[in-house]
């Protein structure tokens, strides 16, 4: 694990003590400069967002993917900044009768989601409905009190990092708990079909719900305005998925399958800043009016 | 005995590796980078049906992953506690 300085620990967490107690609209003006300046200073930044959205919508022209790259990080910078007043986001509620009743049921399930604006808000609707929401994040080393981020809203939050994290997320749906796990990323458990191209993908939610003989939910949030979400809850499997390898591979597929209507209905919201498709070249650009920028 | 080699067959058979290859100070959880989550969830539907037990999640721990020893001893104490 990498270390960090006392010195670098210190001026990290007073960044973060600072940007939680600037005003909402400090705050929101903040992550509007900020996100436009580091998406013009860094290449890098602008290049896997651009790279995502080729792969993923290739009939876009250049001036369409630098628009939807744009509008996406604002978002997503957006939304980590609201992470920070957690308590203020207000949301709707989008879901079926059945799903409700799940959600109320004190059943344990569990929740397949993606990055979309502010990457918390599933995890917060899920505990403000049923008052035992777990998570998985990568707390920074770097920034010790960022759990308590999670521990305010009364989110239980477990360290990606952590050598046990999956004992513990196992643990969790045995003690009927609900747990929301971010699963668009790349991840090597599973071979997908993620926009018509082979990748590899997280298992995580399906293998708790197969384990643990859960429902498997899908929810995400869709950032309205600032502060304001709609959170959209779906149900997948409501008898749970099958404990073979063959059955969790099906179950992913599904939820790929839906991952993607949902990035085709909100583009400009989905924002992943790694490679997601590691192993597919990136296809050319199609010529646009607005010209590349990295 | 019959527990370390039915351990032994099962990891085996999961990790794609001869069980000659494979003994008591063997590594484990957070050493072979093959076993992730995946893994993880698979060796216990195996142990849960092999032996007719159905682990207790809660209290389970990482160290009780780490090797083949310690597998070993979680799955006689927990044999031990639910036969007594």
């Amino acid at each position: 694990m990498k270390h960090y300085s006392p010195l670098s620990k210190s001026a990290a967490e007073f960044m973060l003590w600072l940007l939680g107690r600037l005003p909402v609209s400090w705050a929101q003006a903040l992550a509007g400069v900020l996100s436009a300046a580091i998406f013009a200073m860094s290449a890098k930044t602008r290049g896997r967002a651009r790279n995502n959205i080729r792969r993923a919508l290739p009939e876009l022209d250049t001036g369409r993917v630098n628009a939807l790259a744009r509008c996406s990080y604002r978002n997503i910078v957006a939304g980590l900044f609201e992470c920070l007043h957690l308590d203020k986001i207000e949301m709707e509620w989008r879901c079926d009768q059945a799903t409700l009743a799940l959600l109320n049921s004190n059943r344990a399930l569990s929740i397949a989601t993606l990055h979309m604006g502010c990457y918390e808000v599933v995890p917060l609707g899920i505990q403000r409905i049923t008052g035992r929401s777990v998570t998985l994040s990568k707390l920074p080393a770097y920034l010790p009190s960022a759990a308590k981020i999670y521990q305010q809203a009364g989110i239980q939050v477990i360290d990606k990092q952590s050598i046990n994290a999956f004992l513990k997320l196992l643990s969790a749906v045995t003690e009927k708990q609900v747990v929301s796990l971010h699963s668009d990323l790349y991840g090597s458990d599973t071979a997908v079909r993620f926009f018509d191209q082979s990748t590899t993908a997280p298992a995580g939610a399906a293998m708790l719900s197969a384990y643990s003989g859960c429902p498997l939910l899908l929810a995400y949030a869709v950032r309205i305005s600032p502060f304001r979400y709609q959170l959209h809850v779906e149900t997948l499997f409501a008898d749970a998925v099958g404990r073979d390898r063959a059955k969790i591979d099906i179950a992913v597929q599904a939820i790929y399958n839906r991952f993607e209507q949902i990035i085709k209905c909100h583009p400009q919201q989905w924002y992943w800043s790694y490679n997601r498709w590691r192993n597919v070249s990136v296809p050319p650009l199609l010529p646009g009016n607005e010209r590349a920028t990295s | 005995m019959q527990i370390y080699e039915d351990v032994v067959a099962i990891l085996a058979k999961l990790l794609d590796r001869s069980p000659d290859s494979l003994d008591m100070d063997s590594k484990l959880l957070g050493h072979l980078p093959e076993f992730d989550s995946m893994l993880t969830m698979q060796l216990l539907v195996s142990l849960d049906d092999h032996f007719q037990l159905s682990l207790p999640m809660a209290e389970l721990t990482a160290e009780q992953f780490v090797d083949i020893r310690s597998l070993c001893d979680l799955i006689a104490e927990y044999s031990f506690t639910t036969t007594r």
